[in-house]
């Protein structure tokens, strides 16, 4: 294995991690804001990873996140899982159209929260037999702009800071 | 952000806000009953509101939020006790391993979110709300 292909998967690796450890934190210490709208700080490794590694690898960092925070947290394949993986799936999706479009970071973060906070909707709605919960989608988009906001300016400022890696072939 | 990302996120918002508003002014409206409804929303006005707790698509109970009680439903994982007071209703206890629905406290009328128990499956709402949402998910 090359010096190179080290490297970057010694960066994904620290990335998947990064994702995991906020993933796990946010739901143990900090709680929802204004009742059910969360922060999404695992989403600022996710817009780091498409601006400095690439799709595919975002995908990668995503999946991770997804199935090691839920295993640590002795929920896998439980209700949270799916609406995790609902919400994880459209959001990624949201990026790479957003990556494909050249938006800028914040746009990109805010439709990313949306993305993320419909998909979990949708998985409820559809697995659960709650449409009762698409009551709540209406104040999920609102509190959803002010999250992806916050993450933009986040990931804005990683990236500011990180540039000296990616001059060095990440 | 350029301008034109800016419009279409407060396009969103406003969207957003429009959907709230039309939802609170729809629901100011009475309830229509739902025969394929697990219990049917009473016919005679509350003293307070009828609110009605919804289990996989279905209305398993309703109660007037103007009558003080406690009520006890069954869900997936377990049990939830449902308190009333003063126009106010809250889960109590609630047998699940993740506690949001008792975490969000007392709701009343102008409350914006209806009390979610995910694990079992269980949306406090106000009923003419719960049997548009049965309504169209149905059709």
């Amino acid at each position: 294995m090359s010096i190179d292909k080290t490297r970057h998967f010694v960066y994904l690796a620290l990335l998947s991690a990064m994702a995991i450890v906020l993933s796990i934190i946010e739901s143990i210490y900090i709680g929802p804001v204004f009742y059910m709208c969360r922060l999404g700080l695992a989403n600022i490794i996710a817009l780091v990873t498409v601006k400095i590694m690439g799709v595919k690898e975002m995908i990668i960092v995503n999946t991770m996140r997804v199935v090691i925070s839920t295993l640590m947290r002795g929920m896998i394949f439980s209700s949270t899982f799916w609406i995790s993986l609902g919400g994880v799936v459209l959001s990624s999706i949201a990026l790479i159209l957003m990556d494909k479009l050249k938006s800028s970071l914040m746009f990109t973060s805010i439709i990313c929260a949306i993305a993320h906070s419909v998909g979990q909707v949708i998985v409820v709605c559809l697995f659960y037999m709650q449409a009762g919960v698409a009551a709540i989608l209406p104040y999920l988009l609102l509190g959803s702009i002010p999250m992806g906001i916050l993450t933009g300016i986040t990931a804005q400022l990683v990236l500011s800071r990180i540039r000296p890696l990616k001059k060095n072939k990440i | 952000m350029k301008k034109k990302e800016w419009l279409i996120i407060i396009l969103l918002a406003v969207l957003a806000l429009g959907w709230i508003g039309f939802r609170r002014l729809g629901n100011t409206g009475s309830a229509i009953a739902d025969p394929d409804a697990g219990v049917e929303v009473p016919d005679k006005e509350a003293k307070g509101d009828w609110i009605a707790v919804v289990h996989r698509n279905r209305i398993i109970l309703c109660f007037d939020s103007g009558v003080d009680a406690e009520y006890t439903v069954e869900g997936n994982v377990g049990e939830m006790i449902i308190e009333v007071k003063d126009r106010k209703w809250h889960v109590r206890e609630v047998e699940c391993y993740d506690y949001t629905c008792k975490n969000m406290g007392w709701a009343d009328r102008d409350y914006l979110f209806p009390i979610i128990c995910l694990p079992n499956d269980l949306v406090i709402i106000d009923a003419a709300t719960a049997q548009n949402m049965i309504g169209e998910s149905g059709k």
